[in-house]
């Protein structure tokens, strides 16, 4: 079995903010921290958000200054596969700004970046309404900026359909196989968080695919020993779960990808270095 | 097992118009000769989108046809009268907030419910099924209200949970009915594993039926029969009797699923058992 590729989503996406745990971080120097720490731990891939340095919550702005000076920052301590969202930037923008704002994203140094599979609608209370908006246009059109651009897809799929649509993508060549897939399980409107589920979706992929898993909540680990388990990869961090256990905050995120990295132990499935998952990911060295 | 219903979706809804086959019953005349000659052929539930007289396109103002359409159908037949919450949506939010409830009060039985926002599967590929979950709960609401059997559409496996929360939350009455709509590319795969899944994870009580698109219409809905689901068919989902051949009448493929179901030893439902299984008019 492949070696266990593990993603801290360290800066709490969107969702998640200094109201809900004083230890997110939100400031650069903060974020650089954890993200050294979590590597430490055992993770290899970082995936990134523009937070407002104040209140943690997602930046309302142009995230990409931001989300530069994190990958600077990020460059100079220490190596680590840099993965940025697609997110942030929405409110108040329309849909061509996001376009603008998204093909700029692509060349800021980092290997890969996050793409949302399709629209549903939002499983949580978020500022730009009820809709998490991503067509199928626009979904082509910004897997051909990250083609060109040389940074590699993480498509995020919230249900069975995106699926469909990943495999729309590589069969209209919009993006080279293998893909990577990152199955997100919010539960509500999107995937449930099951083994069944996970099942299912994983049976679904062609063979020469990767893919990796995400939960909320007290989902992340469970979900997170089972796609070890399966042979699939994982992702951990506050921006899906903010608990270390039942009642207990997790106070840093190198917490949480410890916390898997003992269970990949444990059975026996080996941890990927930094570039043993950039290898993995077909992904030049930056 | 209970007794199979089958709905009939003889509008060809919102796709199917003439552009695509000649055969779509477009006036109130044509969509009630279809409806009688599929009920004859087994229907107990049909499914009615209001379609432009002439082009079988969308009507820009659905509430008086369709309300003609279930006058002319009650005075020909027993069959249970589903209408679609589709159509009008050019309006705003408020004006169709008001359509969707004047709606309910049309004299039917039955009306479809979309459980959750999606990417459209139809080309031009760039546009949205809008509806969201406080949509949804409004327009519960307006069915609660007018005695309205809904039917839950659920077009991927997080429509089943929306569902399932909405009950929890009182907003929908159970046990609930719903119909599997899979409709590929941004939706469900139409495939009796992915079936399998969505029927496991259904309260016992609850009932549902599958419509598949296409040339998966006719096994798909073999595959629900034979779990103790129930199917729908008709122009609105596939237009083909069989590859390359046209269909002429929505009832030949009613006949075909009902003679499927013979074959099986599952009894075809009339439309007073089918109220009964569904607890409509109790």
């Amino acid at each position: 079995m492949d070696k266990l590729i593990i993603t801290a989503a360290v800066t709490g996406g969107e969702y998640v903010s200094k109201a809900t745990t004083p230890h997110v971080p939100s400031t650069t120097d903060e974020i650089v921290k954890e993200v050294v720490a979590s590597v430490e731990a055992g993770a290899s891939i970082v995936h990134l958000h523009a937070k407002d340095p104040v209140t943690g919550e997602a930046w309302s702005g142009d995230p990409n200054p931001l989300l530069k000076e994190y990958i600077e920052r990020i460059r100079e301590e220490v190596d680590v596969v840099i993965n940025v969202t697609t997110g942030g930037g929405r409110v108040g923008n329309p849909p061509e700004v996001w376009d603008r704002l998204v093909e700029k994203r692509c060349t800021l140094g980092q290997e890969m970046m996050s793409l949302n599979m399709g629209t549903m609608n939002r499983w949580a209370e978020h500022p730009t309404g009820e809709t998490f908006l991503n067509t199928v246009s626009m979904i082509e059109r910004w897997c051909g900026y990250m083609v060109k651009h040389k940074v590699k897809p993480e498509h995020e799929v919230y249900d069975t359909g995106m699926i469909n649509v990943c495999r729309q993508l590589a069969d209209k060549k919009i993006v080279p196989e293998p893909l990577h897939v990152q199955f997100v399980m919010v539960g509500r409107t999107g995937f449930l968080p099951t083994p069944r589920m996970l099942q299912y979706c994983v049976d679904l992929l062609p063979p020469t695919w990767m893919w990796s898993v995400c939960a909320l909540g007290r989902h992340e680990i469970p979900m997170a020993a089972v796609a070890t388990v399966m042979g699939g990869h994982v992702r951990v961090g506050f921006e899906d779960n903010v608990f270390l256990r039942r009642g207990v905050l997790a106070e840093s995120n190198a917490q949480l990808v410890t916390k898997v990295a003992n269970i990949a132990r444990e059975l026996e499935r080996d941890i990927a270095s930094v570039d043993e998952a950039r290898e993995m990911l077909g992904l030049r060295k930056p | 097992m209970a007794k199979l219903i089958i709905t009939a979706a003889v509008t060809g809804g919102e796709p199917v118009s003439r552009e695509m086959t000649p055969y779509v019953p477009t006036t109130p005349e044509e969509i009630t000769e279809e409806t009688v000659r599929s009920w004859e052929a087994g229907a107990s539930i049909v499914h009615l989108h209001a379609k432009e007289p002439g082009t079988g396109k969308p009507a820009p103002d659905p509430n008086p046809l369709l309300k003609k359409y279930v006058e002319m159908i009650q005075d020909r037949c027993d069959i249970i009268t589903n209408v679609t919450t589709g159509g009008g949506r050019r309006a705003s939010d408020e004006a169709l907030d008001r359509m969707i409830e004047k709606r309910c009060g049309l004299g039917q039985e039955m009306m479809s419910m979309n459980m959750g926002t999606i990417n459209l599967w139809t080309p031009p590929y760039s546009g949205v099924f809008m509806n969201d979950v406080p949509r949804i709960k409004r327009w519960a609401g307006y069915m609660r209200d007018h005695g309205m059997k809904p039917e839950l559409e659920v077009y991927d496996t997080g429509m089943i949970n929306a569902a399932k929360m909405l009950a929890e939350e009182g907003v929908f009455e159970t046990p609930l009915h719903i119909q599997f709509v899979m409709v590929g590319r941004t939706g469900f795969s139409a495939t009796s594993k992915m079936l399998q899944y969505c029927v496991e994870e259904l309260p016992q009580d609850w009932t549902w039926s599958v419509c598949a698109l296409g040339r998966a219409e006719l096994p798909i809905g073999a595959v629900a029969m034979t779990l103790g689901g129930h199917v729908r068919v008709g122009m609105e989902d596939n237009i083909f009797l069989r590859r390359g051949e046209l269909l002429k009448t929505n009832a030949d493929l009613v006949k075909r699923i009902a003679t499927i179901a013979e074959a099986l030893n599952i009894e075809v439902a009339k439309p007073n058992e089918a109220r009964k299984i569904l607890g409509i008019g109790k």
